[in-house]
């Protein structure tokens, strides 16, 4: 049951849309700013107790100007009904991505997707706003399926959480399990954050953005999820990239440099992980292409190793195992990826699983 | 002066003048940030402002300032808007401009931005570097779209309107004419901005009505050498007639290629070796055993193929060398007549992101 319906109209001027979903502390709804004749996101605490923190959360937010960062656009201070007004994200969060369409990214798309994040929190550190819970759906994908960029979302978040989250890491493995806020956000969390959620600063962002390129790299969380992640994580031991995930020729150059970054933001100790800014920097020097990708299904082989993917759009591409990162993909499968021109038939690549 | 809601209090420490309307910096309580309050001046259409917010409302780009509220008087009418604050100068605050790579990617902001605008069907009819800023974070942001027009309209206004020396000669007609325009006239509006930038001022020639163009006017003639094919796109955005201009996305285009000179880089996997071409290994020999030799090179833009012996391929399709290559595709080497024994190159092309 949700607090608000469609067609309701929330301070003379956003008629809510549709319900989006909700997360730990807030609803989410799509609205109508009926003066500005656009769609918006529409934000509202589940709990009256979270509404003292939400308008500082909202504060919080609105100091963060940068296109990787959903604009915070408005504000409705109704003590009893308080409302943050977003840009909205027509797409999905990272973590729907990850689980609906695309389950890996190939280093590519990885390395696009990490350096927009550093760019993104590098704009936030600057003005003085830590986030504290980057985590894949705390990510929006714009175009949801089409995947056209990224954008963090929900600065201010942690605050509203943070008694919730400080108990749950605090109190043991009893205490955690009973908070989803907490087991959601655990698997991204730095180890200054388990020992003291409230101290923790810019560097526990950095931690946590390397944790979750690692997942988008290897889908796998670097140090598992639930209460057994608490002591691998105190423990900051790098995991290895899965054995069966080892990257072919065309492949190992960018995966090795994208995990080199990851491994610098998961140090133990937050002075020797990058700054955003530095992170930035790195990124900077990667080479990736930014071609656009599309879906399709594993056709029929020509040979052992190349055949022809049927695209969604009803044409056929032409590909070979080696644009495969690592593994073989097998009739059927569902797959992502960019087209080339070619003949008689265009080419794919690179080509990833999909769902 | 019109009536601010109690929400946003004045900040009597900034100030600002808008070009059309009037603006006020204030603090927005609700969210304890700084917004800009710009007010409809005596004298002044509603319609500017209207055509301002409905511009504002219908652009998605990074490079646009964001519009947030609107203030309206006690009959309803709209008589201000509150929007994004940018603290600091305009864009003629930098000029001149003598560092190439610094023009390069301004001017590549620049073209983004009125790419986007121009891509959402606006135009905005007021383009000089004294409507741009930079954001805390070095974006640069499009702002006073107070004459901004939808291209679906009938875009024709009566007597000239604009910026003297912006402005491009099908705007510059008496009075009581109707000028027609499309959005060419913001390319043309582009070609003046960069040029400032480039000169520190305009030519007199760009402020005759109608405006002409002269050697001070030529991109290939000034003191910062710009690439030549940039210069000459340059050129052809000051066309006397509008649609000899060039589209904003092509101009776009061109300077993201070059702002990507000598960064790309191409790996090649070759019978199991991998080999790379980039600015510092400019040139590669493939050796395919009884197949030959492959030459591949690296211009600082594109890669292609030098040389080859016997018959070559890309993505399947016969190719004469030398050949530019198309990005990521696979080379193959040698005719059908090889079969299995033809050799294949897969090439993958990729380059830093340009982020601005």
């Amino acid at each position: 049951m949700t607090m608000h319906h469609a067609g309701e109209v929330i301070a003379d001027r956003y008629e809510v849309v549709r319900f989006i979903g909700q997360g730990g502390m807030q609803e989410v709804y799509e609205a109508q700013d009926n003066i500005l004749i656009r769609r918006v996101a529409l934000k509202c605490p589940k709990t009256i107790s979270a509404n003292r923190r939400f308008a500082r959360s909202a504060a919080t937010a609105a100091k963060i100007n940068h296109a990787n960062v959903a604009k915070t656009l408005d504000y409705i201070p109704d003590t009893a009904h308080p409302f943050l007004i977003e840009e909205v994200v027509d797409g999905c969060d990272l973590s729907e991505f990850m689980k609906e369409h695309v389950p890996t990214l190939d280093p590519y798309s990885c390395a696009q997707v990490i350096h927009r994040l550093a760019k993104g929190l590098a704009a936030s550190h600057h003005a003085g706003v830590v986030h504290r819970d980057i985590k894949p759906s705390n990510i929006m994908v714009v175009g949801g399926a089409a995947f056209t960029d990224v954008k963090i979302t929900d600065f201010g978040i942690a605050k509203m959480a943070e008694v919730e989250l400080d108990h749950a890491v605090n109190g043991g493995e009893e205490a955690l399990t009973q908070s989803a806020t907490a087991l959601g956000a655990l698997p991204y969390m730095a180890p200054e954050m388990i020992e003291s959620f409230t101290d923790a600063g810019r560097a526990a962002d950095v931690w946590s953005l390397g944790a979750m390129a690692f997942e988008l790299l290897t889908s796998k969380k670097p140090f598992g999820a639930g209460y057994r992640a608490v002591p691998l994580i105190q423990a900051a031991v790098m995991p290895t990239l899965p054995r069966d995930q080892a990257p072919k020729a065309q492949f190992a150059a960018l995966t090795n440099q994208i995990y080199d970054i990851i491994r610098t933001c998961l140090s133990r100790d937050p002075s020797v992980r990058p700054t955003a800014d530095g992170l930035v920097t790195q990124c900077e020097a990667l080479c990736y292409s930014d071609a656009r990708r599309q879906y399709g299904f594993v056709d029929s082989f020509n040979h052992r190793d190349d055949g022809f993917i049927r695209t969604d759009s009803g044409g056929s591409v032409f590909f070979h195992q080696n644009s495969v990162p690592y593994g073989r993909v097998e009739i059927g499968q569902r797959v992502w990826f960019s087209r080339h021109h070619g003949a008689p038939r265009d080419r794919a690549f690179p080509v990833v699983r999909a769902r | 002066m019109i009536q601010i809601p109690l929400r946003y209090t004045p900040n009597p420490v900034r100030s600002a003048a808008g070009g059309m309307s009037r603006a006020h910096v204030c603090t927005d309580r609700h969210l304890d940030r700084d917004v800009l309050v710009k007010e409809l001046q005596d004298g002044v259409e509603m319609r500017r402002l209207s055509d301002e917010i409905a511009a504002l409302a219908s652009i998605r780009s990074k490079h646009v300032v964001q519009l947030y509220d609107v203030i309206r008087d006690v009959s309803g009418n709209i008589v201000g808007i509150v929007e994004e604050y940018l603290p600091g100068d305009d864009l003629n605050s930098i000029i001149p401009l003598d560092d190439l790579e610094k023009f390069m990617r301004i001017a590549f902001a620049i073209a983004c931005g009125i790419a986007d605008i121009h891509s959402a069907g606006r135009i905005h009819r007021d383009i000089k570097p004294g409507n741009m800023k930079f954001d805390a974070e070095g974006c640069l942001k499009i702002f006073d779209f107070g004459l901004a027009r939808a291209a679906s309209d009938e875009a024709a206004t009566r007597g000239a309107v604009g910026t003297d020396g912006y402005m491009a000669p099908e705007l510059c007609v008496d009075d009581l004419d109707e000028a027609r325009f499309t959005q060419a006239i913001d390319t043309y509006a582009f070609a003046a901005t960069i040029l400032k930038l480039i000169r520190g001022s305009l030519p007199v020639s760009l402020r005759r009505v109608p405006p002409t163009t002269d050697a001070q006017a030529d991109f290939t003639l000034q003191p910062l050498v710009l690439p030549q094919d940039v210069a000459a796109l340059f050129n052809r955005c000051f066309a006397t007639y509008p649609h000899q201009r060039p589209a904003m996305a092509d101009v776009r285009d061109l300077l993201g290629a070059h702002i990507l000179r000598d960064r790309h880089r191409a790996t090649m996997i070759a019978l199991g070796h991998a080999y790379e071409l980039n600015a510092s290994k400019r040139g590669v020999n493939i050796t395919l055993g009884q197949l030959g030799t492959l030459r591949l090179s690296y211009d600082g833009l594109h890669f292609g193929i030098v040389s080859a012996s016997g018959q070559v391929f890309v993505n399947n399709v016969q190719v004469q060398v030398p050949h530019r290559l198309p990005g990521a595709c696979v080379i193959t080497v040698g005719g059908p007549e090889y079969g299995p024994k033809r050799a294949h190159i897969t090439v993958d092309v990729s380059h830093p992101e340009v982020v601005l």
